[in-house]
């Protein structure tokens, strides 16, 4: 409660006010006591004058007659008069007629300071004129005071003074804190009042109110102006509420837009990927061709060749030039084309057959139990067009034994994504190219460890690589998002991890994938 | 020569002729100072420059006739042999020898006699006689203030006799007239010039034939004066003015013999 008071305006005026009134009370007061000090020296020595005006032709009289018993009253009723303390008549042989000290020094607490020169002498030369001659020099009288007997008289004085003025003082500071608090504190409150009950959220209708006493001067002058921010502050505040109104508006409709964008961009993405998935299958099909090319082309060359053979002998047999050497040769020959026939249709119909496999995982996800080993060769073997004359070796290590049931077309993806960024932009052009893909697995997790010896990743791009569109190689026709299929791939759909490391004392890239085994 | 030389040269002399002619003046001064007290008929009645006096006009004429110059002064007593003591006066007009301490003061011949006697009111008291100061212890005294009666102030002093000063004689013998005072001590001399000038006093106041007190005056020489020097001169002209009746003629002009 006393804190608050502390704060109070009233009570820091009302102490400001009594300590500017107490010190500059104070400084008059010193200045006071000090004329008082002058007035009060000035006095002794005005008296001392006077009564030695009085007082001077006797002394003069007894100092010429040499008189000591004159000399004696005379002294003894200086000494009565309360500042001397020493009176003394010499004659003017230099020879002390009459001389009485009292000793009235006494300590003055804090007036020493004032009274820096507590005693004075005062030295009269005393002249005697006998009837008709010139006035004769017959000594002189000194006449010692000390302010201290008139001391007592100054400390009342003084204190008088002081008490006085410590009361008018306090009174004064009292009487001018009222004044404070009736026409400036108590109207700040009032108003402080008012304007505290003002919402902030709704300055409307409100308005200070002022006394009449007030009404024209600084307090009413400044619940006009109050009255007049209210005023302006809401009219603001309809503006802004306005502009508020119409900002959202405005920010919902683009935040309608940004949606669309969105989900465009989301579907764009999504058909991007899709191209990607649908490019992959592509050079499926172009993988599918020249693989099965060799074989269906060796099967044709090998029927036309028995097509030829076979119109020879048709020919032959009906020119009936058919001989038995002829025909044991057309045999034979005919054996050796079937057989090529047979053997390069086999391996057309496998390679189909594996591609077919293949090509279904890619366009349909599902889950089966594959061989592992096989399903890697089977991929590399469906992107040899891309690396067939550069001279890449790719080395698989991974047990043979390894079945894992899960969804192949997600291996597919991932290994050809890895093999195909390997050949676009791991390689320099002339070195000897090896790819490593090791496959370690137990019964939960399995990892790939995936190696080429090509430039490799500068270590910045480590995580930026796995961002969407992010392509150092847009002029190759690279559309960025090889790397973050593949990511989602392994993250996603393996529930996994995959991280893009720099390989041990070797160079090139280095992707370790880890994921766990699902149950069948 | 150089020029500066030679006004430095012109002020020295210049200088000495000054100093020369400081000490003309003051050799030339010689002007004596006698000092005495108002004590009318024997010096005149107030301080200052002396007017008259038997002891005044008596002064003037010895040192005139020594050659001397003087000029007479009249301050209270002590006063008078304070300055004389500090070198300020060169001489005291009549001073009674045994009354000073004489290690400053240089007594010349005694050149009057004083008597102090005792008056008294004729009419009150027709038949007063006294032996002793111990004939006076009954009754009331007038003397002067600050007056030394020799033996009798040391017997006052001693057995407090019932003594009224006043400041001046006129004042006792007018108390004596009027019965407010049974005796009064006082100089024979200027009770005489008193008396002279006051008929009234003379028929009321009478003179008891013992003197109290009788001595000589002389003329009181400062020893640090160079009046001092003169003392043989002074003393001889004394002598022969004393012998000659001179002096005593002095006296007359002033009432004191009657």
């Amino acid at each position: 409660m006393f804190n608050n008071f502390f704060k109070k305006l009233t009570f820091k005026h009302t102490l400001i006010t009594i300590s500017v009134i107490f010190i500059t009370g104070s400084i008059l007061s010193f200045f006071q006591i000090i004329y008082d000090i002058s007035l009060t020296r000035q006095k002794v020595k005005n008296d001392i004058k006077r009564l030695v005006k009085i007082t001077e032709e006797s002394a003069a009289q007894s100092l010429y007659h040499l008189d000591v018993v004159q000399a004696e009253k005379l002294i003894k009723g200086y000494i009565k008069h309360s500042p001397v303390i020493n009176a003394t008549l010499t004659d003017n042989f230099g020879i002390t007629l009459y001389s009485e000290t009292q000793s009235k020094n006494q300590k003055m607490f804090l007036l020493d300071f004032f009274f820096k020169d507590k005693t004075e002498n005062y030295n009269f030369d005393l002249f005697y004129s006998p009837a008709n001659s010139d006035p004769i020099s017959v000594g002189r009288l000194e006449i010692q005071t000390d302010y201290s007997t008139a001391y007592k008289e100054f400390k009342q004085r003084a204190s008088f003074i002081a008490v006085s003025n410590i009361i008018q003082q306090i009174f004064l500071g009292i009487f001018i804190a009222l004044i404070f608090y009736r026409t400036l504190t108590r109207p700040i409150v009032e108003l402080s009042q008012q304007i505290s009950a003002i919402d902030p959220t709704l300055p409307e209708g409100h308005n200070i109110k002022v006394s009449k006493r007030h009404k024209n001067d600084e307090m009413g002058s400044l619940a006009n102006s109050i009255n007049m921010i209210l005023h302006e502050y809401s009219e603001l505040n309809r503006e802004l509420e306005k502009r508020v109104l119409e900002r959202t508006y405005a920010v919902q409709k683009a935040n309608k837009r940004l949606k669309n964008s969105l989900n465009q961009l989301k579907n764009a993405k999504d058909k991007l990927v899709e191209s990607e998935k649908m490019a992959s299958l592509g050079g499926l099909v172009a993988g599918v061709s020249h693989e099965v090319n060799t074989p269906v082309g060796n099967s044709v060359t090998a029927a036309s060749y028995l097509y030829g053979k076979l119109e020879n002998l048709k020919k032959k047999i009906l020119t009936e030039n058919l001989d038995d050497q002829e025909l044991k040769s057309f045999i034979a020959s005919s054996d050796e084309a079937v057989d090529i026939i047979l053997k390069n249709l086999e391996k057309a119909s496998n390679l189909v057959s594996s591609f077919k496999q293949i090509a279904v995982d890619q366009t349909y996800a599902a889950m089966r139990i594959f061989e592992f080993k096989k399903h890697i060769d089977d991929t590399l073997l469906s992107l040899k067009p891309k690396y067939k004359g550069l001279d890449i070796t790719i080395n698989v290590n991974c047990p043979r034994d390894l079945f894992i049931f899960h969804d192949p077309g997600i291996f597919y993806q991932i290994l050809s994504n890895l093999v195909i960024n390997s050949i676009i932009h791991g390689f320099e052009e002339n070195q000897k190219k090896i790819i490593n893909i090791e496959v370690e697995a137990d019964n939960e997790n399995m990892t790939i460890k995936y190696k080429d010896n090509g430039k490799g990743i500068d270590e910045k791009l480590h995580k930026k690589i796995f961002e969407p569109f992010f392509t150092t190689s847009k002029k190759q026709g690279g559309t960025g998002l090889g790397m973050y299929i593949v990511y989602n791939l392994v993250t996603q759909k393996l529930s996994g991890s995959i991280e893009c490391l720099s390989p041990e004392n070797s160079k090139g890239a280095y992707f370790f994938m880890s994921f766990p085994l699902p149950r069948e | 020569m150089d020029l500066n030389i030679l006004t430095a040269k012109k002020f020295q002399i210049l200088y000495i002729l000054l100093i020369l002619l400081a000490f003309s003046f003051n050799t030339a001064k010689a002007e004596y100072i006698l000092l005495g007290d108002p004590w009318p008929p024997w010096t005149s009645e107030s301080y200052g420059v002396a007017k008259d006096g038997i002891a005044v006009d008596f002064a003037r004429h010895l040192f005139k006739k020594a050659e001397i110059k003087a000029e007479i002064y009249l301050h209270p007593w002590k006063r008078i042999i304070r300055m004389t003591e500090y070198g300020q006066a060169d001489g005291i007009l009549m001073i009674q020898p045994s009354m000073i301490n004489s290690d400053f003061i240089y007594f010349t011949e005694p050149v009057f006699t004083g008597k102090e006697i005792i008056c008294f009111n004729k009419l009150n008291m027709p038949a007063f006689t006294w032996n002793s100061f111990d004939d006076l212890k009954k009754y009331s005294i007038g003397t002067l203030l600050g007056y030394n009666y020799g033996a009798f102030s040391s017997y006052n002093k001693q057995f407090s006799l019932n003594t009224i000063e006043s400041k001046n004689l006129l004042s006792n013998l007018k108390k004596l007239s009027m019965g407010r005072l049974d005796l009064v001590i006082c100089d024979l001399a200027a009770l005489n010039t008193i008396l002279s000038k006051n008929p009234d006093l003379k028929k009321i106041i009478s003179i008891s034939d013992k003197p109290v007190h009788e001595w000589n005056y002389s003329i009181g020489i400062s020893k640090h004066s160079d009046l001092y020097n003169e003392r043989n001169k002074l003393n001889d002209l004394i002598i022969e003015m004393k012998e000659s009746g001179e002096i005593e003629r002095f006296k007359t002009k002033y009432n004191t013999n009657e």
